[in-house]
């Protein structure tokens, strides 16, 4: 009896006091475990934010450096993977940075729950000043909230900056990247790889940084907007215009360094192609020479780029001004583009010669490997017109030394021709879009002999065209004017340059069907001296 | 990685941090207004 009192007695005094409490102390000190909870849960967020953006020691998020950049980013809409460059912050290190303080300020907030229960729970006493645990349950509930509520206004302010920062940063890019394609394509830049075997053409090069890196997509981007930071620490600028003034260019596709100024000046691609022995290679010396000449008399100027080039031009200067013999080109390999670069009223040029051997002209296999066909302005054809039986057939007896003086080319030029626009078309290019120059070379041995007595130094495109048919080209002439979007011919000798005491190439001058070509690409050169009237 | 942090990354850190404290200054001018301030205080039951 005495202990039912005793624990009724130990009830009421127990309920007194938990009243007492909630009454006394809970009820006045819950204003004060609310408002510090909301001062601590909008403080929380904001300091680990800071923290985390100042790198301050553990807060300091993992920085997103150039090796990250393949897992962190999106992938390129090329054949390369990202380039060895630091990321703009906005598109890695920021998320890293925000996700980064979001995980601080939730451990915070996680290890105050945990050590939380984890003190209730160890003991059951603790359970018995229930009333007074009201407080720092409530606080800690306020606590939480608020950290919820402050974190989400603060990531949607700074979402909100970046975003507008994200705006900025595409407008650059699409004016950095406007501008710098819109001035390459009005100036008809390509950046070519004159190397043999490769003879890739694309708008943008890859460009090597002075550590060894090759990035092979500059633009402005995800990369950095006016400048990209190389993983060397280079600065590199984001635009070809640019990048074209310091750096090395190099090719998407072998990786070999292109011609300076490659995808920048207007890049014109001239291939040569014809028979065996038809005398294409000293069309392109011959003609590489008038053509300097005349440059120069016109105010222009003409160099070879590369040293390779320069070694060809040596040569071809050689081979012109002492009549010497042109070598035979190397059959066993494919060429390699010989670039000189053009200055004409104002206009800077990168032409590339392609003159391969005419074994690969004979048959399809062969011509696969000769890429640059397919993507040239316009093509030049060499027809010798002692391989056309017509003529050769009307040269015997005396006149048959004249002949073989000429050595003409094996193969029926119509052959050659077929076997190279068939695979032309056969790989889709679009040939009605190209202009074609028909040179009839060795006019210096033709003129003057009986089956070319209808021609003259003088003839034009109509002239000779009219005397090829007459020779039974019919087939191969209406082949080209239906295959090619123009069709132009000349007589041309390639024993000399073909050019007056003042540089002017004159009618029948190996320079003649390059002019016209450069001329059908958008470089006019004058062709002809202006009359000087008295 | 031994080359130092892009510098740009720092600019973008003091914009986001000046920014943050910018919208706390913002927060605890609007709190210390009197009416605000007597508001609290009188929440607290000390007012």
């Amino acid at each position: 009896m005495l202990v039912a009192i005793g624990v009724l007695i130990g009830i009421v005094l127990y309920a007194f006091a938990c009243g007492f409490a909630l009454f006394w102390v809970v009820g006045p000190g819950m204003p004060f475990a609310l408002v510090a909870g909301v001062a601590v849960g909008v403080l929380l967020p904001l300091v680990v934010l800071v923290g985390t953006l100042l790198r301050v020691d553990r807060f300091a998020a993992p920085t997103v450096t150039p090796f990250d950049v393949r897992e962190r980013l999106p992938k390129t809409g090329t054949n390369f993977e990202r380039d060895g460059a630091w990321p703009n912050y906005l598109f890695a290190q920021s998320r890293t940075d925000l996700g980064t303080a979001v995980e601080h300020t939730t451990n915070v907030v996680n290890r105050m729950w945990t050590r939380t229960t984890a003190w209730v729970r160890g003991g059951s006493v603790v359970l018995l000043f229930w009333p007074l645990l009201l407080l720092p349950l409530v606080g800690a509930i306020t606590l939480t909230l608020a950290a919820v509520a402050t974190a989400i206004a603060a990531y949607a302010l700074l979402g909100v900056v970046l975003a507008v920062a994200w705006l900025g940063w595409l407008l650059v890019v699409g004016v950095l990247r406007g501008v710098d394609l819109g001035v390459r394509q009005l100036r008809r830049a390509r950046a070519t790889c004159h190397h043999a075997g490769c003879n890739h053409r694309s708008m943008l090069p890859a460009y090597r940084c002075r550590c060894g890196v090759v990035h092979h997509d500059i633009r402005a981007g995800r990369q950095g907007a006016f400048v990209r930071r190389c993983e060397c620490d280079h600065l590199i600028p984001t635009t070809v215009l640019q990048a074209a003034a310091g750096l090395v260019p190099v090719c998407q596709n072998c990786n070999r360094e292109l011609r300076v100024g490659a995808a920048v000046l207007t890049d014109v691609l001239v291939p040569v192609f014809g028979p065996a022995s038809a005398g294409k290679t000293r069309l392109v010396l011959a003609g590489m020479v008038a053509l300097g000449r005349h440059l120069r008399a016109v105010g222009g100027s003409l160099r070879p780029v590369g040293p390779e080039s320069e070694a060809t031009f040596s040569e071809a200067t050689t081979v012109v001004e002492s009549g010497r013999q042109t070598t035979k080109t190397d059959a066993s390999q494919p060429p390699a583009g010989v670039t000189v670069r053009l200055s004409v009223a104002r206009r800077k040029v990168l032409l590339h010669l392609f003159d391969a051997a005419g074994e690969f002209f004979s048959n399809r296999e062969q011509n696969s490997e000769l890429p640059f066909l397919g993507d040239a302005q316009g093509l030049v054809f060499v027809l010798d017109p002692f391989s056309v039986p017509a003529v050769a057939d009307d040269l015997h007896g005396a006149l048959a030394p004249r002949l073989s003086r000429a050595q003409p080319a094996r193969m029926h030029p119509e052959q050659s021709y077929l076997v190279t626009v068939q695979w032309l078309r056969d790989q889709g290019v679009a040939l009605t879009r190209k202009p074609l120059a028909v040179a009839v070379v060795k006019a210096d041995l033709l003129l003057g002999l009986p089956p070319a007595a209808d021609l003259n130094v003088d003839a034009e495109s109509g002239e000779i065209e009219t005397w090829l048919r007459e020779k039974g080209l019919d087939n191969l002439l209406d082949g080209a004017a239906r295959d090619f979007g123009e069709v132009r011919f000349f007589l041309v000798s390639s024993l000399e340059a073909g050019t007056d005491v003042d540089g002017w190439a004159d009618r029948t001058s190996p320079a003649r069907p390059l002019l016209w070509l450069l001329g059908r690409s958008g470089v006019a050169v004058a062709e002809q001296k202006v009359p000087v009237t008295p | 990685m031994s080359t130092p942090i892009p510098p740009h990354y720092l600019g973008f850190r003091i914009v986001l941090v000046v920014v943050l404290l910018a919208a706390l200054a913002g927060a605890a001018w609007w709190v210390v207004r009197p009416e605000v301030l007597a508001e609290i205080l009188t929440f607290l039951g000390v007012g």
